[in-house]
């Protein structure tokens, strides 16, 4: 039925509780808890979040789980936050017995038909909120990845806010796996120099991870940290596999990695993975490459670590690049 | 089921080395030893290293490429050898794109664990062959422990053995399509391998 969608659209509204929203936002203006920090150019001390992306029944519990990550964070002096990808998608929960459909247990396919109606309220909710706490905390917040929809395309999108909660800059992801083309998401069709972030900072979204041209692009752009928000249908984490990811990649260009994790139930699927912070092996003291991860790939941990970046500056300077400039790969990409 | 046969002349007692068959053999001759093992077969030699093989070497188009790898057709697959000892990933990507389903890296350090080796493999989904000790490397989804590593086995002393069938290759890229999903466009649009860097 036509009037369906149209009618879940304005339940979904309806239940995210906008107007208790707006009280909540204008408790945290009347309460700044500090003033917006002057970015260092030798070091960073970034936070990365793993967050449980299992459906709720209504915002509040999504969002204070937010603001107690950021409230976490800004207790180990951060500067940047990372959130996971698909972090806005557990407020569908709120539809539960509405629609035909239920987050946390129907698969994901079975939604493709609402998507279209209901992504863009639940990522409005997602992109206030973030921005409204990385105001209040001062942070410079990538917010993680949410589905939106511009122009009647899908994309999954990667948001970073200063710590005045201006929106410096949006990416959306550009490698799809299989089941996001499926559900019509289209891919990005650039990567986008950052320009406004007070640290050389570049975001791209979990499966451009898996290739080494997406961190080679960024380290052209000049940038010295890539976060990644990742969600990984996984439901028993694997050390190899995740390996594949960010961290081998900064093994390949000289930058540092922050990844934010999503894990929980969603759509049927069990979610597995962890957050961290990846250097090149030979700027980590015990050659792991990993500056530092959370415990387990279940459940939800902050983690927070300082990233100097004068070393990483200098270890840039340094990278062996002469080899790229061999004539051959001119045609790497030709066929 | 494909085999790479691994011979250390150093370790192996000449008269217990058994006949592979239609294996893909590499020996490891120290120079002190002159064994001259299927001389009508041996396409490629190193100091203390021959690779034996009846099949033919397919050269790349470009000569830069062949200064740093060896190609031939080996049980209808194309192989490629690796002769340096560091490589940057877009060499393998390269290969790769132009059909290598198979890297053989006997330089390479292989004790480095998710090393460059393995980092190609997985972002490529190509086998590799690492040698001292010899493993086969393979994407992640085509190992029973997710690990992307198998080891060899020891059939006689100084003699090991690595098997697959290349079936596991395209069931791995069935499982994690990686490359249909390429971006070509953006990265010819960057072009990092240009000289001339631009910052934020």
């Amino acid at each position: 039925m036509n009037w369906q969608k149209p009618l879940a659209s304005y339940v979904l509204r309806t239940q995210l509780q906008w107007r208790e929203w707006q009280k909540w936002a204008h408790s945290l203006q009347t309460h700044t808890e500090t003033f917006s920090p002057i970015p260092q150019t030798e070091s960073v001390t970034v936070s990365v979040v793993q967050f449980n992306v299992t459906p709720v029944t209504s915002p509040p519990l999504w969002r204070d789980r937010v603001t107690q990550a950021f409230r976490q964070a800004k207790a180990q002096d951060a500067q940047i936050i990372v959130f996971g990808e698909d972090i806005a998608l557990p407020l569908l929960g709120v539809l539960a017995g509405r629609v035909g459909a239920s987050a946390d247990q129907n698969p994901l396919p079975s939604w493709t038909p609402w998507l279209r109606a209901l992504v863009n309220p639940v990522y409005q909710y997602w992109h206030r909120t973030m921005q409204v706490l990385a105001r209040h905390f001062a942070i410079t917040t990538v917010a993680g990845s949410a589905i939106t929809k511009t122009h009647s395309k899908l994309f999954n999108q990667s948001v970073i806010f200063d710590a005045n909660g201006w929106v410096i800059a949006t990416q959306s992801k550009m490698h799809l796996f299989p089941l996001e083309n499926d559900l019509g998401i289209i891919p990005g069709a650039d990567l986008t120099p950052q320009v406004f972030a007070p640290w050389p900072l570049i975001t791209v979204v979990c499966n451009d991870a898996t290739y080494f041209e997406t961190f080679r692009m960024a380290w052209r752009l000049g940038a010295l940290l890539v976060a990644v928000p990742i969600v990984d249908p996984e439901p028993l984490y694997s050390e190899a596999k995740a390996r594949r990811g960010t961290w081998a990649r900064v093994q390949e260009t000289p930058v540092a990695g922050l990844v934010g994790a999503s894990t929980g139930n969603l759509f049927g699927m069990k979610l597995t993975g962890k957050a961290g912070i990846y250097l090149p092996i030979s700027l980590t003291k015990d050659g792991s490459g990993i500056l530092t991860e959370t415990a387990s790939a279940e459940g939800e941990e902050v983690v927070t670590a300082a990233i100097d970046l004068g070393c990483l500056r200098k270890f840039q300077q340094e990278f062996a690049y002469q080899d790229l400039t061999d004539h051959w790969l001119n045609a790497l990409y030709s066929q | 089921m494909a085999e790479f046969w691994f011979y250390d002349h150093q370790a192996a007692a000449k008269a217990e080395v058994p006949d592979p068959g239609h294996a893909l053999t590499w020996h490891y001759l120290p120079s002190s030893c002159n064994e001259s093992l299927h001389a009508e077969h041996c396409v490629q030699q190193w100091h203390d290293h021959r690779l034996t093989i009846s099949d033919p070497l397919v050269p790349f188009e470009d000569g830069e490429v062949n200064q740093k790898v060896v190609q031939f057709l080996w049980d209808h697959q194309r192989v490629a050898i690796l002769k340096q000892t560091r490589w940057i990933p877009e060499l393998v990507r390269y290969l790769r794109l132009r059909g290598v389903r198979m890297i053989v890296a006997p330089w390479a350090d292989n004790h480095q664990q998710y090393g460059p080796l393995w980092r190609d493999v997985q972002q490529n989904q190509v086998l590799a062959i690492s040698m001292f000790p010899l493993q086969l490397l393979l994407p992640c989804e085509a190992t029973n422990d997710a690990t992307g590593y198998r080891n060899a086995k020891l059939v006689a002393p100084g003699v090991w053995c690595v098997q697959w069938m290349w079936a596991e290759l395209s069931q791995a890229e069935y499982d994690f399509a990686i490359l249909p999903h390429l971006r070509r466009d953006i990265y010819q649009k960057h072009k990092w391998w240009r000289t001339g860097r631009s910052g934020l």
